[in-house]
């Protein structure tokens, strides 16, 4: 591509992409640092298939938006994932879809197309996924973001434009829902036990 | 005692990595995206694939309902300014004409294509492109012509035409980076399946037509991203200008809002690139110049004209023709299907040398 790709050491994501404004080429380095980390995002909430769209998605909006990027930040991850958690939007009903498969089944489809490299998640997640599953949408935004991704309070709340408390009391509010229902899960568990 | 979070922090840990296959295919959906990239703010209307929008888009038109009294009062304005004082902070000519501007806005027909209908709008225009690392400047003129149907479907035409270099040293210098590609001719296509084109820098039909209200997400940067500042803002009102479907009430707005932003100065009478006279205001930030010419019996934007510190003309758009038309010019080169979802979820195919968007 662009010969600015071939000059200079590798500069931080922000340098990438302030110079991908005069220059647009600068910005493939943002894909080859992180296309596998955001489409591994995805892949864990819709699944593969819809996770190699989406992915494929977040990276040309994140191109066409890349002006309202702060080339302060060192990282562009977060922002990305933030892009990715809006264009999933428009596919929670095929989260939802997939969470009450593995509550129901313990896995999906994908475990085939896995193949011999085994399981996409251990079969003993069929509580969880059932708890996930009566998550509110923009409370899974805010516990996976966190879970997975590392993000504080403080990016999750910039990447989904939403005030910190809002986040903190979503999180807060997610977690006390797994709690109680893993704990229902599993003392309904230990009293079959006990029969 | 439950750990709800390292249970989750384990969740589908194990889903596979991306295929080659995948990886390749988002890599060439970005790379087509950077050789066609949405304009730096300040020049053409940005195209955004898969940026999601939910309401219909109304569009906008510039059949001319012209006022010789309007025209007359907008000269007598300037004159008045180049007769005041230059006092620093909003000027009160500057702001003068943007309210007169406004003015005829509002007076426009809004005109929005019916089923089968598109807002066809053909301009010609230059961008700066360049590589400063290594020194390569070049300026590359293109035709661009947008068909923007009621549905969100569409075609986007780009005709390149040969670059030009503003020095020898320059186009050395592009030789070098093996950038003289890019300034060769050349022809972008796009086609789009129903609910997948969207322009603008953001769903206009979403913006307030409350000139406070719309000066508030302006400041905020809420309409698009950008750095704070008033050279900015003028920037971000040209990107609201500029090929889009603003009703007439909401470009009252924004020529309203023009009018708070300091530093604008009127030129008075100016030519656009293509020759037409029009009334220019313009924004000088650190020596850089931007200008807008409009006319001002319509309100149209006719023109910008970009001019780098050194004096040398940095960019120029002429916007010729925006009308409403009853089809495409041509046949698509495969149907144009499915739709998109939410202008999301997009597919790019190529087909005989086109580009064809469609939904999945």
């Amino acid at each position: 591509m662009g010969a600015e790709l071939r000059t200079g050491s590798a500069p931080t994501d922000g340098s990438a992409i302030a110079r991908s404004i005069a220059a647009p080429e600068a910005f493939s380095a943002i894909f080859d640092r992180h296309f596998r980390g955001v489409h591994r995002y995805l892949s864990r909430r819709v699944g593969r298939e819809l996770a190699d769209d989406l992915a494929s998605a977040t990276f040309t909006v994140a191109f066409e938006r890349r002006r309202s990027f702060r080339t302060d930040s060192d990282s562009a991850f977060p922002w990305l994932l933030g892009i990715a958690t809006n264009l999933l939007r428009n596919y929670r009903r095929s989260e939802q879809r997939l969470l009450e498969t593995v509550a129901r089944l313990g896995q999906t489809g994908e475990v085939f197309a896995a193949g011999a490299a085994g399981a996409v998640g251990a079969t003993d997640d069929r509580d969880l996924a059932g708890a996930l599953a009566g998550l509110d949408p923009d409370q899974r935004d805010v516990l996976f973001l966190y879970a997975w991704a590392d993000l504080s309070y403080e990016e999750i709340a910039s990447t989904l434009s939403v005030p910190v408390g809002t986040v903190r009391s979503r999180l807060s509010r997610a977690r006390a829902h797994l709690r109680s229902e893993l704990a229902q899960t599993s003392a309904t568990v230990a009293r079959k036990e006990d029969r | 005692m439950i750990d709800e979070l390292g249970r989750v922090r384990e969740f589908r840990g194990g889903v596979p990595a991306p295929t080659a296959e995948a990886e390749q295919a988002a890599r060439a959906a970005l790379t087509r995206a950077i050789a066609h990239p949405g304009p730096r703010a300040g020049r053409r209307a940005r195209v955004t694939p898969g940026r999601t929008r939910t309401t219909r888009r109304r569009v906008w038109l510039l059949p001319a309902t012209v006022t010789a009294a309007v025209a007359v009062a907008i000269v007598a304005l300037v004159l008045a300014d180049v007769l005041g004082s230059g006092s620093p902070g909003p000027s009160p000519a500057a702001a003068a004409v943007f309210k007169r501007l406004a003015a005829v806005a509002s007076t426009q027909p809004s005109n929005v294509p019916g089923p089968g209908q598109y807002l066809y709008v053909d301009s010609q225009q230059a961008n700066l492109s360049e590589a400063p690392e290594v020194g390569c400047t070049m300026l590359v003129p293109e035709r661009r012509q947008i068909w923007i149907g009621a549905d969100g479907s569409g075609r986007l035409l780009e005709n390149t035409r040969e670059a030009s270099f503003p020095t020898a040293a320059d186009r050395a210098a592009c030789a070098r980076a093996h950038l003289l590609g890019q300034a060769a001719p050349g022809t972008s296509d796009m086609w789009f399946a129903p609910d997948c084109l969207s322009i603008g820098p953001t769903n206009l039909q979403a913006l307030p037509t409350d000139p406070a209200a719309l000066r508030a997400l302006l400041d905020a940067r809420k309409i698009e991203g950008g750095p704070p500042g008033p050279a900015e803002d003028f920037v971000q009102i040209g990107d609201l200008l500029r090929e889009t479907d603003a009703s007439p009430a909401l470009r009252a707005a924004i020529y309203k809002v023009a009018a708070t932003i300091p530093g604008v100065a009127v030129l008075g009478p100016a030519r656009d690139h293509a020759g037409r006279l029009g009334i220019g205001l313009a924004y000088d930030g650190s020596g850089a110049r931007s200008e807008l010419i409009f006319d001002p019996r319509t309100s149209a934007l006719l023109g910008e004209l970009d001019t780098s510190p050194s004096g040398a003309l940095s960019g120029w758009a002429v916007y010729l023709q925006s009308r409403i038309v009853n089809g495409l010019p041509h046949q698509p080169p495969a149907p144009l299907r499915p739709a998109c979802v939410n202008y999301s979820g997009r597919a790019v195919q190529e087909r005989d040398g086109s580009t064809l968007m469609i939904g999945r």
